[in-house]
C-alpha cells in the first residue's frame, strides 16, 4: 500500500500531459519495487525494505515540480516570456473589436438577413463546443491536468452540445417548411421561387447543424476514449483501491 | 595569452555558476558511460565510483534524465525481465559529446581551482 500511496501523491502533483504522467509512474513504480526487492533480497523485513524504497525513491514537491517543468510544453515556455497579461488582453479586445466589426458589416448585407433564423443557436451552440474543446485541450495538454477524472470532467457537455445542435436543426426544419408554406399560400404565382429559395434554406440549416452536431459528438467519443485509456492504465499502475479513492478524492 | 605566475596558456572564462548547475547532468551522463543503466542505479554507481563524494539524491535523478532524454542526450527505453518492466537509460552520440565537452570543461576548472588555490596542478 505504501508504494501506491507514493504513486497517489506523485500522480496528484504532477502536472504534464497524458504520455509523460503515465510513464513516470509506471517508472517510479518499477524502480520501487526493483529497489524493495533488491533490499529484501538483502534480508530485510518486507515493511522495512518498502519504508527504505519509499524514503530513497519518493520525489518531493521540488523534485515533481522540476519533472512538471520539463514536461512543459513549448508554447507554454514562450507565453512565460510574454510581456505580461496586459498584452494579451490588448491583443483580445482588439480581436473582439475586429470580429464585433465584422459582424456589424455583415448584418446589413442581403445574403446574411436572408439566412434562416436557426443558424443563430446553431453558431453559437458551435462557438460554445469550440471554446470547450479549446479549454480541456489547453487544460490537458498544455496544463497538464490529464488525469482521467480532469480528461473525463466537462465532457458530457459536449455531448449535449451534439443533441442541441440536431434538435435546433429540427426546430429550424419546422419553422422553415412552415414559413415556405405559409409564403406558398400567400403568393400562389411565386411558388416555383419561394419552392426553390425554401429547399436551399433547408439545405443550409441541414448542412450547418450537421457540420456542429458531428465534430461535437466525435470530440465527445475522443475524450470518452482518451479517460478510458487513462482509466485502465491508472488502474493497473495504482492499483484498484488507492485508484477509487484517488477518483472520488478529485471528483 | 598566458598566465603571470606560471606562463601557462590562458583558458576562455568559466561560468562558474553555470558549470555547477550542470554538475548532476554530466554526473549522470558519466554513470552511463559504462552502458545503460536504470534510474536508482545511476545513484548507486555515483556514489560507488565517487567514494561517497557525490550522493545524488535517487528521487531527483528523474527530473534530470527526463530533461536528458527530451535534449537527446540519453535515450530512454523499457526492459521485459520476465514479469518486471523497468526503464533504462542510454547515452545517445551526442551525450557521448557533450560528456566528453564536460568532462574537458571539468579539467579547466579544476586546474584553475588548483592555480587560484596555490597547488600545482596534478
Amino acid at each position: 500500500m505504501r508504494i501506491g500511496a507514493t504513486l497517489r501523491e506523485a500522480s496528484r502533483s504532477l502536472r504534464a500531459p497524458p504520455s509523460a504522467r503515465l510513464r513516470f509512474l509506471e517508472e517510479l513504480r518499477s524502480d520501487l519495487e526493483d529497489l524493495e526487492s533488491s533490499l529484501r533480497a538483502a534480508g530485510m523485513s518486507e515493511s522495512e525494505a518498502k519504508r527504505r524504497a519509499e524514503a530513497m525513491l519518493a520525489p518531493d514537491a521540488e523534485t515533481l515540480e522540476a519533472l512538471s517543468r520539463v514536461h512543459r510544453p513549448l508554447w507554454l515556455r514562450w507565453r512565460a516570456r510574454l510581456p505580461g497579461r496586459g498584452a494579451l488582453g490588448m491583443a483580445l479586445a482588439l480581436g473582439v473589436l475586429a470580429l464585433a466589426g465584422a459582424i456589424s458589416a455583415l448584418r446589413d448585407t442581403a445574403s446574411v438577413r436572408d439566412l434562416p433564423l436557426f443558424l443563430i443557436p446553431i453558431a453559437g451552440i458551435a462557438i460554445a463546443a469550440t471554446l470547450r474543446v479549446a479549454g480541456k485541450v489547453v487544460r490537458i495538454w498544455c496544463e497538464g491536468e490529464s488525469e482521467s477524472t480532469c480528461v473525463l470532467a466537462g465532457s458530457g457537455d459536449l455531448l449535449v452540445a451534439a443533441a442541441g445542435a440536431l434538435v435546433a436543426t429540427t426546430f429550424g426544419v419546422v419553422q422553415e417548411l412552415y414559413h415556405t408554406a405559409s409564403l406558398i399560400v400567400a403568393t400562389p404565382t411565386l411558388q416555383f421561387e419561394l419552392l426553390m429559395q425554401g429547399l436551399r434554406r433547408l439545405t443550409l440549416l441541414g448542412i450547418a447543424g450537421i457540420a456542429v452536431a458531428m465534430p461535437c459528438g466525435l470530440a465527445w467519443l475522443f475524450f470518452v476514449r482518451q479517460a478510458a485509456g487513462l482509466v485502465r492504465r491508472e488502474r493497473g499502475l495504482l492499483g484498484p483501491d488507492l485508484f477509487i479513492a484517488s477518483t472520488r478524492r478529485l471528483s | 595569452m598566458q598566465t603571470p605566475d606560471t606562463g601557462e596558456a590562458m583558458n576562455h572564462p568559466v561560468d562558474v555558476l553555470a558549470f555547477a548547475r550542470h554538475m548532476n547532468e554530466l554526473l549522470v551522463l558519466a554513470a552511463l558511460a559504462d552502458g545503460p543503466r536504470h534510474g536508482y542505479q545511476i545513484a548507486l554507481d555515483t556514489e560507488e565510483r565517487s567514494g561517497g563524494l557525490f550522493v545524488l539524491q535517487h528521487g531527483t535523478l528523474y527530473p534530470i534524465l527526463h530533461r536528458l532524454e527530451a535534449a537527446k542526450l540519453v535515450r530512454g527505453s523499457w526492459q521485459e525481465e520476465g514479469a518486471r518492466r523497468r526503464r533504462v537509460y542510454a547515452l545517445t552520440a551526442a551525450g557521448r559529446r557533450e560528456l566528453e565537452g564536460h568532462a574537458d570543461r571539468c579539467d579547466e576548472v579544476l586546474r584553475g581551482l588548483r592555480r587560484v588555490a596555490g597547488r600545482r596542478p596534478a
